[in-house]
């Protein structure tokens, strides 16, 4: 019953919105950076990596889009946006935290 | 409710058609099942408990033989019987202040170490560990009969005592204040240990770190510690005067001896104790002494793994454990020299006086 948008294109112009899978992550702690997530669903505890817990802890204020977290990376570990090493990131954390069931992507927006 | 036992009974009845299961005795012996209540008003106020040592070790054995005792270890009241004469000395020995009683009206674990009745007997004589009338586990060399009783006791705390978050590590506790030692076998965790508790540390556990889902704090068991291999012959060194248990050879752990837990922290085993230190230590030969500090979510990872009923309690435990991170500086050490460990432990507990200790 996981929701997976990951490998939906959305239309031309258009950026899938990510948020948190509230309905597997109730419980999570986050010490010196680094997001440890409880999966109500499988029973797994995770630990994330730099960016997916910097992207989860992002997304826990709400939803947003690839975009809107590359700037919020961007300013955290100061890179410039258009860093395609950052972009690449972004994309690599998502959809490993798709796959985890821990993020989903909700709709789209212009 | 009372269908549904006596369909329970029934089936184990036809499991157990000569009545050996306790469950099938329980209004004859009084176990916590339903015959208890009844042996209560019959009997009327029980015997207090009493230090194991009041008793010589001819009635010990006698009792052991016959209606067995009721061993308290910390939270937990185990009926124990067995004619094995090694297991009798061996309670006698280790188990000599906890209290014991001749009778209660339940009991959390029911045990019984006994020699199969088998031609085996006398070629390769064995000994098999029933818990609640059923075998758990294949039998062992009657020779590792004490060291059964153990990893019997372990095994019945680790599956059935899910009123706590249950970790493997060893426990110890200074000034209200306890670090837990998680460790792999062979790490040096129960040598570490041994020489604590006889250094001003209060042993709470050699195995398991019982963790309270309300709130946290660590509750005692004061059992002996398991000493395995060349640590046999450094703690009796280290330690002259420490009760040691003969060595079991060839066990699945090398050779097994156990340790008798102080008496000090015997007397103080319902005295629980707050998490302050989650300290991961290696024992490498020669090495410097090197504390190191360890991030908050590996910990909790590794804590996970070493837990033995975390996946039973779900969100719950995760919960817990989190708390147990949350409250705790997390370190790991290697150590090659055991005056160096126990100066550094000595550093912990003067730290813990100051700011850490200020949040207790």
């Amino acid at each position: 019953m996981q929701e997976s948008t990951q490998t939906r294109p959305a239309p031309a112009g258009e950026q899938a919105v990510w948020r948190v899978n509230g309905a597997r992550v109730s419980a999570w702690r986050a010490w010196d950076g680094e997001v440890v997530v409880y999966d109500d669903l499988s029973g797994d505890t995770l630990k994330l990596d730099a960016v997916m817990s910097e992207i989860f802890r992002r997304l826990q204020q709400g939803a947003a889009t690839q975009n809107a977290l590359g700037e919020h990376l961007a300013a955290t570990l100061e890179l410039p946006e258009t860093d395609l090493r950052l972009v690449r990131l972004i994309e690599v954390a998502l959809e490993r935290l798709d796959h985890c069931g821990l993020v989903a992507a909700i709709r789209t927006s212009r | 409710m009372a269908r549904r036992r006596s369909g329970s009974r029934a089936r184990l009845r036809e499991l157990h058609p000569r009545s050996s299961h306790p469950r099938l005795r329980a209004g004859r012996r009084g176990c916590r099942h339903d015959g208890g209540l009844r042996r209560l008003r019959r009997s009327g106020p029980r015997a207090l408990p009493v230090r194991v040592s009041a008793w010589s070790q001819e009635e010990l054995a006698e009792r052991l033989r016959g209606p067995g005792i009721y061993l308290h270890t910390g939270p937990f009241l185990s009926h124990i019987r067995t004619a094995v004469p090694a297991v009798a000395e061996g309670i006698a020995l280790l188990y000599a202040d906890h209290k014991v009683s001749a009778e209660e009206p339940y009991a959390d674990f029911h045990i019984a170490l006994q020699r199969p009745g088998s031609l085996r007997r006398w070629i390769s004589p064995q000994v098999r560990f029933e818990y609640d009338g059923l075998l758990p586990f294949k039998p062992l060399p009657l020779g590792q009969a004490l060291p059964m009783l153990e990893w019997g006791l372990n095994w019945c705390i680790g599956a059935h005592g899910h009123q706590f978050l249950i970790i493997h590590a060893a426990v110890i506790e200074r000034n209200g204040l306890a670090a837990i030692l998680p460790g792999a076998p062979g790490s040096g965790k129960s040598t570490l240990t041994a020489c604590l508790v006889h250094n001003g540390w209060r042993l709470l556990s050699d195995e398991m770190a019982l963790v309270s889902l309300q709130d946290g704090g660590l509750t005692a068991l004061a059992r002996p510690i398991s000493l395995k291999n060349r640590s046999i012959d450094l703690i009796a060194d280290i330690l002259p005067n420490a009760a040691l248990s003969a060595r079991s050879e060839d066990t699945v752990k090398g050779a097994v001896a156990l340790l008798k837990p102080p008496t000090t922290s015997v007397e103080r085993v319902a005295e629980p104790a707050r998490p302050a230190w989650v300290i991961f230590p290696t024992f490498k030969l020669g090495a410097a002494t090197e504390l190191a500090c360890r991030s908050k979510a590996d910990t909790l990872i590794e804590l996970g793994r070493n837990a033995f009923n975390y996946s039973v309690h779900g969100a719950r435990g995760f919960e817990a454990l989190s708390g147990l991170v949350d409250t705790c500086a997390c370190y790991r050490l290697t150590y090659g020299e055991m005056t160096e460990a126990l100066a550094l432990f000595g550093c912990l507990d003067a730290q813990a006086a100051g700011p850490v200790g200020a949040r207790t």
